[in-house]
């Protein structure tokens, strides 16, 4: 990469919304939310191709789940009573409804789906899944707290006709 | 478009009108959806309409779907997608959660809820929290039943057992594995007397008022049972028997000094003392056998003071617990 990095993220860039938006507040519309994503997807779409852009949007999920968990919910002494943290800051924030489907705890996999999701839900059917942000924050999430690798892929989701957008997960280099 | 059947091939001639492919069309689908074993639409005029098939194909995976949920194979994985199997899946996904929330509870974890499902979350929720409700009052009546169970009813101290069990967790606990501990025994004097010339209830009030006294002359750590009906048996961890006999001289001017008056008569009560000093834990750990060869020692030390004259502590002149002393060694 040429000269030196000047994005690398750090809470300072969300900044100090009370004292920047006074009026406006620290909310706005999930229209606002995705014609940001869908516009950025659309630039790195022509500017690398389609692969390219959803590794980059898996990327930018990632570090965006581990973040959160940094900041808003800390390493938990089990994984359920995280999960249980992690599903209350996701409706609290209002990203989606996270539900476990399963969880084996001895080949680490696992299946959730995320209901109402800010990136999808309501999009028209487009036949292939979108959700390759979602796929990268679930991975930095389970990373976070159990200190291994995951891949995730999303099986199912509301752009495939799918009323929710269900992902599997599973230590990477292992089929998800 | 896809799916439609006036194609340019059922337009030739000598082919039926198209109501009447489109009767048979309809007839095919209605028969997927409709009966449990629809005969494959494989009429030659059929495999010409073009998405005919797929769309069967898709309502056989509905059907094969549909019937997997009604048996409840929650893990039946639908290849298909589209709003119909979609909305199935979404029912699937509420079941699959429900499962997961279940072996929660199952495990332990009373604080799950469920926020979808309509009526059924509201039954569910009410259901966990029932159940919180019946263990928390299960816990307060074992806890109760506990507290019963451990104390004697008339003075409130520890039972016989409940003394073994908290001695066996003070010896072992980090703060006074290693070190000294002290057994004093003591008897209210002449208690039979008491008893016969004022009565029971008389003897009664003895004993709680003795065991109050007991109990705040105690430091926080020690603690004390009803060995017997007027026999009381002490543990002090950590300290000498020479302090422990401090202790005990300190109790019997407590004892003495206490002022009973029983319907206008005032009641002389005294008490005598035996100490035995409890070496720290050796390998073997605590038993049972460790605690009653000790109190075997402080009971013969009370029975000296007994003999001595009464109102008086035998036991704790000499402060080393592995001489073998005459006062307080296991060996005497
Ligand atoms: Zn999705």
């Amino acid at each position: 990469m040429a000269g030196e990095r000047q994005y690398e993220f750090s809470w300072d860039f969300i900044g100090d919304i009370a004292q920047g938006r006074p009026n406006l507040g620290n909310m706005t519309r999930i229209e606002v939310y995705r014609l940001f994503q869908y516009t950025l997807r659309d630039v790195l779409e022509q500017s690398y191709g389609t692969e390219e852009a959803d590794r980059l949007l898996y990327r930018a999920g990632f570090l965006a789940g581990t973040e959160l968990c940094k900041k808003f919910v800390g390493r938990c002494e089990s994984l359920e009573e995280f999960v249980k943290k992690v599903e209350a800051l996701l409706i609290d924030l209002k990203i989606g409804v996270l539900r476990i489907e399963e969880m084996q705890r001895d080949t680490a996999r696992f299946v959730l789906t995320v209901a109402e999701d800010l990136d999808c839900s309501g999009l028209p059917e487009a036949g292939h899944a979108v959700c390759n942000y979602d796929e990268g924050f679930i991975a930095g999430v389970l990373e976070f707290q159990t200190g291994r690798p995951f891949r995730v892929r999303e099986v199912d989701c509301w752009c495939t006709g799918d009323r929710t957008c269900r992902f599997e997960a599973a230590l990477a280099g292992e089929t998800v | 478009m896809k799916g439609e059947f006036r194609s340019e091939s059922v337009e030739r001639e000598g082919s039926p009108p198209s109501a009447e492919l489109a009767g048979r069309v309809v007839r095919a689908v209605e028969e997927a959806l409709k009966l449990p074993h629809p005969a494959p639409a494989d009429e030659a005029l059929l495999r010409d309409v073009e998405g005919l098939d797929s769309l069967l194909e898709e309502i056989a995976a509905l059907r094969e779907f549909s019937l997997a949920m009604a048996r409840g194979e929650l893990d039946y994985g639908a290849r298909h997608r589209g709003v119909v199997i979609g909305a199935l899946k979404g029912l699937q996904a509420n079941l699959r959660h429900l499962t997961w929330q279940a072996q929660r509870i199952a495990s332990g974890d009373l604080d799950v809820r469920v926020n979808f499902l309509g009526q059924f979350s509201e039954a569910f929720n009410s259901m966990t929290d029932q159940l919180k409700g019946t263990l928390r009052e299960k816990d307060r009546l074992a806890a109760r039943y506990k507290d019963l169970s451990d104390h004697d009813p008339l003075t409130g101290l520890y039972n016989r057992s409940a003394f073994q069990e908290e001695a066996a967790r003070l010896l072992t606990d980090e703060l006074f594995r290693e070190r000294s501990s002290a057994l004093i025994m003591s008897d209210i004097d002449h208690f039979k007397r008491i008893n016969d010339s004022f009565g029971h209830q008389c003897g009664d009030e003895v004993l709680r008022r003795v065991s109050g006294l007991y109990r705040v002359g105690l430091r926080q750590e020690d603690i004390v049972c009803r060995y017997g009906g007027e026999e009381f048996l002490i543990l002090a961890p950590g300290i000498s028997a020479g302090v422990a006999r401090g202790i005990a001289q300190r109790l019997g001017d407590a004892v003495r000094e206490m002022r009973i008056v029983w319907e206008g008569s005032p009641v002389a009560v005294t008490a005598s003392f035996g100490v035995c000093a409890l070496p720290p834990l050796g390998q073997d750990g605590f038993t049972l056998r460790f605690l009653r060869e000790h109190v075997q020692i402080a009971d013969l030390n009370l029975y000296r003071a007994k003999h001595g004259g009464r109102d008086q502590v035998v036991g704790g002149d000499c402060d080393d617990a592995d001489a073998g002393a005459e006062c307080c060694g296991p060996e005497n």
